[in-house]
C-alpha cells in the first residue's frame, strides 16, 4: 500500500500552525515515515496535486481565496482545517465587528483601494471540511493524535469538553476562584489547559463548544469585574465570526 | 477499635516513618490558595489545616487517566493487561472522603469487580483526620461526622494531643513507630466535645434530613429550580470531576506514533458534560443543562439511596466552591423541600 499523500496550504494567517507542525522535529520525522508530503510551502519546494489529506491554515478574507480553496478541495480526498483562523476565523474575524471600509483605511490608508477584501470567514463557509485541529497555535500533541486518527480513516477529535475538564483533572487552581476572568468553561479543550497552567486566563482560541451558555458565561465574567464592553472584546478575540457576517 | 493518644509534635515522626516504610505517601500540600493531595518525600511538606483539596483522594484508587491494556498490532493482535499497584499511604483524609471511598469501594469492588481498582485499593493504607468546615462545607447535613470504619488510622486533633482510632493491624504497626499511650475517658470526652464544636461551625445546611430528600423530590420532575439552575450552568463539568463519589469514565484507544502499538486508557468523565450522553447517529438523550442538573441531583440524593441505601453526597463542598456560577446542591435541596409535596 502506498503512503498517504499529504499537503499543507495557507490563507490569511501567521503560518504559525504550520511552523508548529514542523517544530516538533523528532515526532515529525516519525510521522514522515507514514506519509509523503507533496505540497508544503514552508518546508519543501515541490508541488504536486492528487492529495489524500490537505491541511489548510488560515481564514478566507479575499475574493481570490475562494477559487484557490475550491481547487484544493477538488484535488484532496480529505480537507482538514488547521488552527484557529481556518476553524473559526480566528483573530482575523475581529475585523467583521467594524465597517469594512474603516478597517481597510486603518490598515492601508489612502492605498486601501489597492487591496480588496471581504468579511473574514472560516474555511468551512466556503468548502466542505472533514475535520478540525483547533487552537492558536495548534497543540502539538493534539495535532499528532489527530493526524493518527486521520491516517486511520477516523474523524478528528470533537473536543466538545471545555478547557475546564483538563484544567480540573490536572488540579490547576481555577482562575475564576482566584477572581480572574477566564473563557475556559465554554471553550473547546484539547490544549492541556496550557494557559491556566501558567496562571494565564483562557481567551477562547480553540473556539466555543457546540452549545455554549454564553449568557451564563457573561454573567460569570461580569461578576469578576468586567464591564459589558470588556466582556464583548474578551469574547470576540477568537470568536467574532457569525454566519450572518457573510450573508 | 482501639484508641490511643500521642503528642502532636510526634506527628512528623509518624509521617517520616511512613515515608521510610512505604513506596508512596500522599498528603495534603498547598497549591496557591488551594490544597491538593500530592506525593511527599519530607514530613514537613504535609499541611493538615485545609478545608478541602481540589480533587479528592479517589485519584489514587482510580486515577484521572489510567492505562488498562497495552496492545501491539503485529501479525497477531497482542494484549497485555496493565495493573499498577504499589503500596501507598494516603494521610490526612477527611471523614467525608473516607465515606466517599467506602461508597466507591462498594461500586468498584462488590457490585463490579474492577481489577485495577481492587489492586490499588488493597495496597492502600488510609489515615484519616477530622475536618475543618468552611462556608462551602455541609457534611453535617448528609452524614455522621464520626466515621467508624474505612480507615487504618483516624486522628482527631485535640490541641497538643492527637487522639487516634486504630482500626487495622497495619494501623497498629504504624502507630507503634512513635510513642503513644492508651486514650483515657478524658480524651474520648474531649473528642466528643471537639466534634460538637465542629458541628456548630457549619453555616450551610440542608433543611430536610437528607434521607428524606427522595420524598421532597416526588412530583418535582418539572420543578422550576431545574430550569433556573440550567440557565446558570456552563456545562463545564467541574462539579462531577471534583466529586469524591462520582465514578463514571470514558475509555479510549490511543496509538503510539509508530502506529504499531497502543494503549487502552480509562478517563474520568461524567453526566454534566454535554457529550457524555451523545450516542450513535448524533442523538443526545440529555441535551440540556437543566436535565443534566436534575439527573445529577437524583444520582446523589435518590437513585443511589433507592438501590444502595446511601446518599452519594458527602457534603465536602468541592462542587460548590469550584462552580463558576455558584450552583450548589444545598440550594437545590432546600428549594425542593421548602414546598409542600404535590
Amino acid at each position: 500500500m502506498s503512503k498517504p499523500r499529504i499537503a499543507f496550504f495557507d490563507f490569511a494567517s501567521c503560518e504559525g500552525c504550520q511552523l508548529e507542525a514542523i517544530n516538533f522535529v523528532e515526532e515529525f520525522l516519525v510521522l514522515l515515515g507514514h506519509v509523503d508530503i507533496v505540497q508544503f510551502r514552508e518546508a519543501i519546494t515541490e508541488a504536486e496535486w492528487d492529495i489524500d489529506v490537505s491541511f489548510v491554515e488560515g481564514s478566507i478574507t479575499r475574493e481570490q481565496d475562494i477559487p484557490r480553496l475550491k481547487e484544493i478541495r477538488e484535488n484532496s480526498k480529505v480537507v482538514i482545517a488547521l488552527g484557529a483562523c481556518a476553524c473559526t476565523g480566528g483573530v482575523n474575524a475581529i475585523k467583521n465587528t467594524r465597517p469594512l471600509e474603516d478597517v481597510r483605511a486603518d490598515v492601508y490608508g489612502d492605498k486601501k483601494d489597492w487591496f480588496p477584501t471581504f468579511p473574514t470567514r472560516p474555511i468551512d463557509q466556503v468548502v466542505k471540511v472533514d475535520g478540525y485541529i483547533y487552537g492558536c497555535p495548534i497543540d502539538r500533541n493534539d495535532f499528532l493524535k489527530n493526524v493518527q486518527l486521520i491516517l486511520q480513516g477516523k474523524k478528528t477529535l470533537r473536543h466538545n469538553d471545555p478547557v475546564c475538564v483538563e484544567c480540573r483533572l490536572a488540579e490547576i487552581e481555577c482562575l475564576l476562584t482566584l477572581g480572574k476572568p477566564c473563557m475556559g468553561p465554554i471553550t473547546r479543550g484539547g490544549c492541556g489547559a496550557i494557559d491556566p497552567s501558567y496562571g494565564h486566563p483562557c481567551t477562547g482560541c480553540r473556539g466555543l463548544v457546540d452549545d455554549p451558555n454564553e449568557n451564563a458565561a457573561m454573567d460569570v465574567l461580569a461578576e469578576h469585574g468586567l464591564t459589558v464592553e470588556d466582556i464583548r472584546s474578551y469574547m470576540t478575540i477568537f470568536n467574532s465570526f457569525r454566519p450572518e457576517d457573510i450573508q | 477499635m482501639k484508641q490511643f493518644i500521642f503528642q502532636k509534635s510526634r506527628l512528623k515522626d509518624l509521617i517520616s516513618y511512613l515515608i521510610s516504610a512505604y513506596p508512596s505517601v500522599y498528603a495534603p500540600v498547598p497549591r496557591g490558595k488551594h490544597f491538593v493531595f500530592d506525593k511527599i518525600t519530607d514530613a514537613s511538606s504535609a499541611e493538615f489545616g485545609y478545608a478541602r483539596t481540589i480533587l479528592p483522594p479517589k485519584k489514587y484508587l482510580m486515577p484521572q487517566h489510567e492505562a488498562l491494556v497495552d496492545f501491539t498490532l503485529n501479525e497477531n493482535l497482542e494484549f497485555k493487561e496493565v495493573i499498577s499497584a504499589d503500596r501507598q499511604v494516603i494521610v490526612g483524609v477527611r471523614p467525608g472522603d473516607i465515606r466517599a471511598i467506602k461508597l466507591v469501594d462498594d461500586i468498584m469492588m462488590n457490585r463490579n469487580r474492577d481489577r485495577n481498582y481492587i489492586a490499588r485499593r488493597e495496597n492502600t493504607v488510609i489515615i484519616g483526620i477530622d475536618g475543618i468546615p468552611d462556608e462551602y462545607s455541609y457534611e453535617d447535613s448528609v452524614m455522621d461526622l464520626k466515621v467508624e470504619d474505612g480507615f487504618d488510622l483516624f486522628m482527631t486533633d485535640l490541641g497538643n494531643m492527637i487522639l487516634v482510632d486504630v482500626a487495622t493491624e497495619e494501623g497498629m504497626k504504624i502507630i507503634n513507630s512513635i510513642e503513644h499511650e492508651p486514650a483515657t475517658e478524658k480524651y474520648l470526652r474531649l473528642r466528643d466535645n471537639a466534634l460538637n464544636s465542629q458541628r456548630e461551625m457549619f453555616t450551610a445546611r440542608i433543611d430536610t434530613p437528607a434521607k428524606l430528600i427522595p420524598l421532597a423530590l416526588e412530583g418535582k420532575w418539572d420543578h422550576p429550580i431545574w430550569e433556573e439552575m440550567g440557565r446558570k450552568c456552563l456545562s463545564c463539568g467541574q462539579c462531577i470531576l471534583v466529586c469524591p463519589t462520582c465514578y463514571c469514565f470514558n475509555v479510549t484507544d490511543e496509538m503510539a506514533l509508530s502506529m504499531d502499538e497502543g494503549t487502552r486508557t480509562r478517563h474520568w468523565d461524567g453526566c454534566q458534560l454535554a457529550d457524555f450522553t451523545l450516542v450513535g447517529h448524533g442523538e443526545n438523550f440529555r441535551d440540556n443543562a437543566a436535565a443534566r442538573i436534575r439527573h445529577r441531583f437524583h444520582r446523589k440524593f435518590k437513585y443511589h439511596l433507592d438501590v444502595f441505601s446511601e446518599i452519594f453526597c458527602t457534603g465536602c463542598g468541592r462542587c460548590w466552591e469550584t462552580c463558576p456560577s455558584g450552583i450548589n446542591l444545598v440550594e437545590i435541596a432546600n428549594a425542593l423541600s421548602s414546598e409542600e409535596v404535590e
